[in-house]
């Protein structure tokens, strides 16, 4: 389509997505979430990232975790030593991911990002010319994101995630490539169920990788929530949010360096460090997660011309998740 | 040398900065002087005037009063809070403070200033019985508390904060009168002008400190150019029993964790100098003339 | 819809009213009942004014001038009459941000009510039509003394922020205009000041006609109502129902020029002259209060430069 995409090493854009396609992608998610066990989850996914090239991965972390809530009671006997959350999570627990890239035709890149029932959609447009003269910059391009709520206009809340997003996003991006340009993200929320800005920084991740703009890392983020009686509760939902003693966002770079961090309400200072840990390491599986899943659109890229190769894609399909189950543990 | 500061700002930063000293004359660790006074509004219920060095900011609260919501009600936001936020902040930068800014909307660092600081106000443990209108709490005081920034030259966090915990140990609430009509209609309210007002308890303090980051030297309470230079800023608010009520880090390169503890260290050692400050502002401003607040 | 960002309450909040004047009305209403006439809605400002007790009629306020108090400003200044405060910051002569080529420099003025600035209720963010109708006259006061076509290609802007009102808000904000054009270096003819006077009835006839005076001048059907001329007015005193009307006069006293004269209410020719020829001597002295705080604020830049 142009020559940024080109340049791009290992993401070809969507082309030639027709609605069928799209039709037929809906009808793979059906049946993964009427299918029962994991294996054959990975299988349809892989069937049908040979078909559209699009990403749909399970992600089994740590604990298994599986899609539909139905199955979710069963697994939940296998706990230990944690406190059960309100949703059957353990609290280091994270929900279950979805991604899908490439769903935009006009974006320069595109990604959804789903944890839970928490989505977020993020589009890439750039480097584009900068439209208003006072914000450009001679040296690096400008980083510009506009957040989106689901509902409702746009409140001093927004600006803020806004902000913050932006400075997570610019951290990774390698601006002094593209002078006196402009990259625009905008991030637009299907539906809001905690945890909002780590899903938008996600998502814009994946989106910025699909774009082919050029990063120096990769970037995850996870928040935590701090309950009154000082547990500590990974990536939670709304509800626990609003119950929260404190709040605490984590943007953490491949290098698993503190690209951003912003807390709210109250939380002791050791508390906050142990946090810090545990965003760390949980922040390495999202990134995980994020590699596999724009290897998976690679792949399913690559076995595009033919349909007959699908057994060699389930066995990559298969390695890839090994690894990940390796990265995890 | 002033043309040198203009093309070269960042070298000529650095040239002070290994020299472990600001071009203001400041050493890395050194802020600047503050200055608290309150009162200085008489058509507020309670207001401050914070400086900052160069950095001044008014606040006014205005107190009024609605039927006290029921628990049921939905929470307004989601900023995990009690439910029923009775203090509401808003922060204007407007064209006067400083020329970057517009009038005709808030700029989008005022807008999550503000994000923060409506969190931060709950932080205060000020006890909803503190803001009963009548002695049942079935009315209670709502309290708008504005922000004016009216000279923006960096570090405008700890001057809004210095500037709402001041102006609310100046807020003088009157002694409500609930005066029951008819049974159709709604009661009406009065306040007592002939009794003594009461002033709010507030259960802590706010200790905030601001510092950024430029050239990997940290440097304390940044001007207006430092912040524009700087890679990254954190902010960071304890209370006064040292726990973290706001600690923001943006910026677009990395921070180690040592750093963070670093500046949460430096953070605690400041908390007894502003818990003086906050309250002499309050015991000496009550004698003096209120005239000449700036 | 207005889309606003500010933090507002979903809950409707109201100023409770002070109980003493509540009681008051009742007794009142008592009287009213058995007198059968229609009863006065209470307001803060019904009270009728007090004489004033610390100043003659012809006096002004305290007045308390400062220049160079915004930094990242080109010019600013901070005025206080007692109670009345105001900031004022002028932001150029700096390039405009459209391209276009004009031959003297565009001039805008802005003035903003602090919400917490006036006694009852919370002024909104948003520009209300005071606010636009204040601005105007701001910048017709002033436009006239600055050489605008010394400074092409480029736009002044001043932008005023009223903190406390307790009347005099335009005289406060055109005086503080100038001083912080002045304090920017801006070239102009001369300094605007502006002083303000008000006319009210009497104290003895206003007592009597209480009941029916619904507002200025109505009541004035008699054609020789009693009045006197006060010079710099408080709130109460602009706010009161004796206040027949008001007189403001903008000066550049050393040209001896009048830039604007602005007169609200019905006032008669005598009531107008008179409130004018008060203004005019009141703005002279103004001006020299104002000469004197800008020779001394250069001073004191003087001698910081020597150190």
């Amino acid at each position: 389509m142009n020559d940024k995409r080109r340049a791009c090493l290992f993401i070809q854009p969507c082309k030639g997505q027709t609605e069928r396609d799209r039709e037929k992608d809906v009808n793979d998610r059906q049946l993964e979430n009427s299918s029962a066990n994991a294996p054959l989850i990975l299988d349809v996914v892989a069937f049908g990232l040979s078909i559209v090239g699009l990403c749909f991965v399970e992600f089994s972390r740590l604990f298994f975790i599986p899609t539909t809530i139905k199955e979710m009671s069963s697994t939940t006997t296998t706990t230990t030593t944690n406190i059960k959350r309100d949703d059957t999570r353990l609290s280091n627990q994270i929900r279950p991911i979805e991604s899908e890239q490439a769903l935009l035709n006009k974006a320069d890149g595109s990604a959804k990002f789903s944890q839970g029932k928490s989505s977020v959609l993020a589009a890439v447009y750039g480097p584009i010319d900068v439209k208003t003269a006072r914000k450009e910059k001679i040296s690096k391009s400008v980083v510009d994101v506009s957040f989106t709520p689901a509902t409702g206009n746009t409140t001093y809340f927004d600006k803020e995630r806004e902000m913050l997003v932006r400075n997570a996003v610019e951290s990774i991006i390698l601006t002094l490539l593209h002078p006196r340009t402009q990259i625009n993200v905008i991030v637009q929320v299907y539906s809001n169920d905690g945890s909002i800005i780590s899903c938008a920084i996600n998502a814009c991740c994946l989106a910025l990788l699909d774009a082919g703009i050029e990063l120096n890392c990769l970037i995850s983020s996870i928040t935590l929530s701090f309950t009154h009686d000082n547990q500590i509760y990974l990536d939670p939902t709304q509800k626990e949010e609003n119950n929260s003693k404190g709040l605490a966002v984590y943007a953490i770079n491949s290098k698993s360096e503190i690209v951003m961090t912003k807390t709210t309400g109250i939380i002791g200072e050791s508390l906050y460090f142990q946090g810090l840990n545990i965003a760390k390491q949980s922040c390495e599986k999202v990134s995980a997660y994020t590699r596999l899943a724009v290897r998976n659109r690679i792949m399913g890229d690559q076995t595009q011309p033919s349909t007959t190769t699908t057994n060699t894609n389930n066995t990559l399909v298969e390695e890839s998740k090994d690894k990940e189950m390796k990265d995890s543990s | 040398m002033e043309a040198f500061q203009k093309v070269h700002p960042l070298e000529f930063y650095k040239k002070f900065l290994e020299r472990s000293v600001r071009p203001d004359g400041r050493g890395l660790d050194c802020f600047r002087k503050i200055n608290i006074s309150t009162g200085s509004i008489m058509t507020t219920d309670g207001s401050s005037f914070v400086k900052i060095g160069n950095t001044s900011v008014i606040a006014g609260v205005k107190a009024e009063v609605a039927l006290t919501p029921t628990q049921s009600d939905n929470s307004i936001s989601s900023n995990n809070n009690n439910n029923n936020n009775k203090m509401f902040v808003n922060v204007e930068m407007g064209p006067i403070c400083s020329n970057i800014f517009s009038s005709s909307k808030p700029s989008e660092k005022a807008m999550s200033l503000c994000s923060q600081l409506n969190s931060l106000v709950n932080r205060l443990e000020i006890n909803d019985k503190e803001l009963y209108f009548d002695d049942q709490g079935k009315y209670s005081w709502y309290l708008y508390i504005d922000l004016y920034c009216l000279d923006y030259n960096g570090n405008l966090m700890d001057a809004c904060v210095l500037a709402i915990m001041s102006a609310l140990k100046n807020v003088k609430l009157p002694k409500g009168i609930v005066v029951e009509s008819s049974a159709s209609e709604a009661p009406q309210l009065f306040k007592d002008t002939e009794q003594p007002m009461r002033s709010l308890n507030i259960g802590t303090y706010l200790i905030p400190q601001t510092f950024v980051l430029l050239n990997d030297y940290l440097l304390t309470d940044p001007s207006l150019e430092e912040e524009k230079l700087s890679s990254g800023t954190i902010s960071i608010t304890f209370n006064d029993r040292f726990e973290i009520c706001t600690l923001l880090y943006t910026g677009i390169t990395s921070i180690s964790e040592k750093i963070l503890e670093q500046c949460l260290e430096k953070t605690k050692k400041r908390s007894t100098e502003i818990i003086n400050l906050i309250d002499n502002c309050c015991t000496t401003i009550n004698n003096s003339n209120n005239n000449n607040n700036i | 819809m207005k889309i606003d960002f500010r933090v507002t309450n979903p809950i409707a909040t109201s100023i409770p009213l002070d109980y003493k004047i509540y009681k008051q009305q009742q007794e009142q209403q008592k009287q009213n009942e058995q007198q059968q006439t229609i009863s006065v809605p209470v307001t803060t400002t019904s009270e009728p004014i007090k004489k004033r007790t610390n100043r003659s009629e012809e006096q002004f306020r305290q007045i308390f001038m400062k220049t160079g108090v915004v930094s990242q400003a080109s010019g600013s200044a901070y005025i206080e009459i007692e109670n009345t405060k105001v900031i004022c910051s002028v932001h150029g002569p700096r390039a405009s941000p459209k391209t276009e080529l004009f031959e003297s420099a565009k001039f805008s003025c802005e003035l903003k009510f602090a919400s917490f600035a006036r006694p009852g209720e919370r002024i909104d963010y948003m520009e209300s039509a005071k606010e636009k109708d204040l601005s105007i006259n701001l910048r017709q006061s002033i436009i006239g003394a600055i050489r605008l076509e010394k400074y092409p290609k480029t736009v002044i802007d001043v932008y005023v922020m009223v903190l406390n009102d307790d009347g005099g808000v335009l005289v406060a904000a055109i005086t503080a205009a100038s001083m912080a054009l002045a304090d920017a270096g801006v070239e102009m003819y001369d300094m605007v000041s502006a002083c303000s006077s008000i006319c009210i009835r009497n104290q003895s006839i206003s007592n009597g006609s209480n009941g029916s005076g619904s507002g200025n001048g109505s009541s004035g059907a008699a054609p020789k109502v009693q009045s006197s001329i006060l010079l710099d007015p408080t709130l109460q005193e602009e706010e009161s129902k004796d206040s027949l009307g008001c007189v403001v006069v903008a000066k550049m006293p050393s040209l001896n020029e009048i830039t604007q004269i602005i007169q609200t209410g019905e006032l008669s020719y005598n009531n107008t002259i008179d409130g004018i020829d008060l203004c005019i001597d009141g703005c002279d002295k103004i001006y020299s209060i104002m000469k004197q705080n800008l020779i001394s604020s250069l001073e004191k830049q003087v001698s910081k430069k020597l150190e």
